[in-house]
């Protein structure tokens, strides 16, 4: 059976408006940078902290980016 | 070289009217401005408006200096209660309170949460639209604007519509206090009463769900409390007035706002009427073009250096959202409305930790009440004048609005 697994969290700034709900709940994971928008920081892809983001995130910029991989 | 002298009154009728052009001149000549008669720097220019919001240097509450410098000992007395619930409003507070109220409020109107208000947000729709009829002239405002969105923030919250008159009454005496309108020495009392009334209203609504919870907001930050012991009954009430205010003010002004500035552009109506799924897009440009506010207020954090000003600690500092959304640095053509234009970084809901926390319900009620408006009335005219209210923040029609249907 084919498996998703996390390889990137995104965020567009065309839509971030750097209201920091993603930075606020999972200071470890999210930062703001100097312009405003916030970014995915962490080195491990924390998938429960960036569904939690996405789901906070006002204005949906927040998406999760998958890849199939192959089961055993 | 031509010394331009500039007007001090942000009420004067040419300014409130037409802000365009008295924008274009903060920003190109002054863009750090301070106004004598509002006691306090006006910032117009995108960039500014933008860094100001993102900045920690900028401070949201401006009730507490407010509170402890402008008013006598007898007045904080007599005042106690509207200090202690506006100081409670999250648009009010920094963080580390903001950041713990807006975490708490959020919850409740993510993308998400929203959409499971869409169905009954199309009904009310309906259930309004279904009065008027081919021919008819109706009030814009009383009609549909104002109802529409206060039923549904009321509905999400678990306030009784039957209820709706009382709130209105509330809610216009404290936003009368928060945009600043016209100078009116009564108005710090009458925003008391209301506050207390509203407040009290509250918590009968509150006290019913004690033993009997039920599928509002209400019953859900009651929830909260249980597991949150820094959430307060005061927390809870309070935060459903600023939400029941804020949710149906603003909106109802950009339903006017923008339906008005649609109908004045016949080519881009009949584009949307036939492109509904544009809306969402167009939308977004009413409140870039001429959004419900034009401003919002921050007190100077620290001492600072701007465009060669210097900024006192505790300065008030209005942020154009007005000027920086038509400010050419940042938008092309920002004197036309362009339905399509995307992206569209506009400031209207503003920007950074204060983001409009009903944002994506606002966006959700303007799109389907204008795509069930157009498709029911292919014409519309106004028949009234427009005529913008006098106020520093707010950007408003004054009512009645008359709309001609055909």
């Amino acid at each position: 059976m084919a498996q998703r697994r996390l390889v990137a969290v995104r965020i567009d700034d065309n839509l971030c408006v750097g209201s920091g709900m993603c930075v606020a709940s999972h200071p470890a994971r999210f930062a703001f940078q100097p312009d405003g928008h916030a970014k995915y920081v962490a080195q491990v892809l924390d998938e429960p902290a960036a569904r939690e983001a996405e789901e906070l995130c006002p204005v949906s910029a927040i998406s999760l980016v998958f890849e199939e991989e192959d089961g055993p | 070289m031509a010394v331009t002298v500039v007007n001090d009154d942000l009420l004067d009728d040419e300014i409130v009217q037409n802000p365009s052009p008295y924008y274009a001149m903060l920003r190109e000549q002054h863009p750090c401005y301070w106004n004598e008669r509002w006691r306090g720097w006006v910032l117009s220019r995108y960039d500014d408006v933008y860094d100001a919001m993102h900045s920690q240097r900028f401070l949201a509450d401006r009730i507490t200096p407010w509170y402890l410098t402008r008013l006598d000992d007898e007045e904080r007395e007599r005042y106690k209660a509207t200090y202690r619930a506006l100081h409670s409003f999250v648009v009010f507070t920094d963080p580390p309170d903001h950041t713990r109220l807006r975490r708490i409020f959020s919850r409740a109107f993510t993308p998400k949460a929203v959409q499971t208000m869409r169905a009954i947000t199309e009904e009310m729709v309906k259930e309004h639209l279904d009065q008027w009829g081919r021919g008819m002239t109706v009030d814009l405002n009383a009609q549909f604007a104002y109802p529409l969105p206060a039923n549904v923030i009321s509905t999400i919250i678990g306030a009784r519509r039957e209820d709706l008159d009382k709130l209105q009454h509330w809610a216009e005496a404290i936003t009368t206090l928060l945009l600043a309108g016209v100078g009116d020495d009564t108005r710090l009392d009458r925003a008391q009463t209301a506050l207390l009334e509203f407040k009290g209203h509250l918590k009968q609504l509150y006290d019913e769900r004690i033993d009997n919870p039920r599928n509002d907001m209400m019953s859900w930050l009651m929830e909260v409390q249980r597991t949150d012991p820094l959430l307060s009954e005061d927390d809870v009430l309070h935060s459903c007035i600023i939400l029941l205010n804020a949710g149906h003010e603003t909106t109802q002004t950009l339903i006017c706002n923008t339906l008005t500035t649609l109908i004045d552009l016949p080519e881009h109506f009949e584009f949307l009427r036939q492109t509904p799924q544009a809306m969402r897009t167009a939308i977004e440009e009413g409140l870039r073009y001429n959004g419900p506010l034009k401003g919002t207020i921050r007190l100077a954090g620290e001492d600072m250096e701007l465009h060669g000003q210097q900024l006192r600690k505790g300065d008030r500092v209005l942020l154009m959202m007005g000027a920086a959304n038509r400010d050419p640095a940042k938008f092309e053509n920002p004197e036309t409305f362009v339905p399509t234009r995307d992206p569209n970084p506009h400031l209207s809901f503003s920007h950074g930790i204060h983001f409009c926390l009903g944002a994506p319900l606002a966006r959700m009620e303007a799109e389907i009440a204008f795509n069930e408006l157009l498709r029911r009335f292919p014409k519309m005219e106004v028949e009234s004048q427009i005529r913008w209210e006098p106020r520093i923040l707010g950007r408003s029609i004054e009512a009645p609005i008359h709309l001609r249907l055909g």
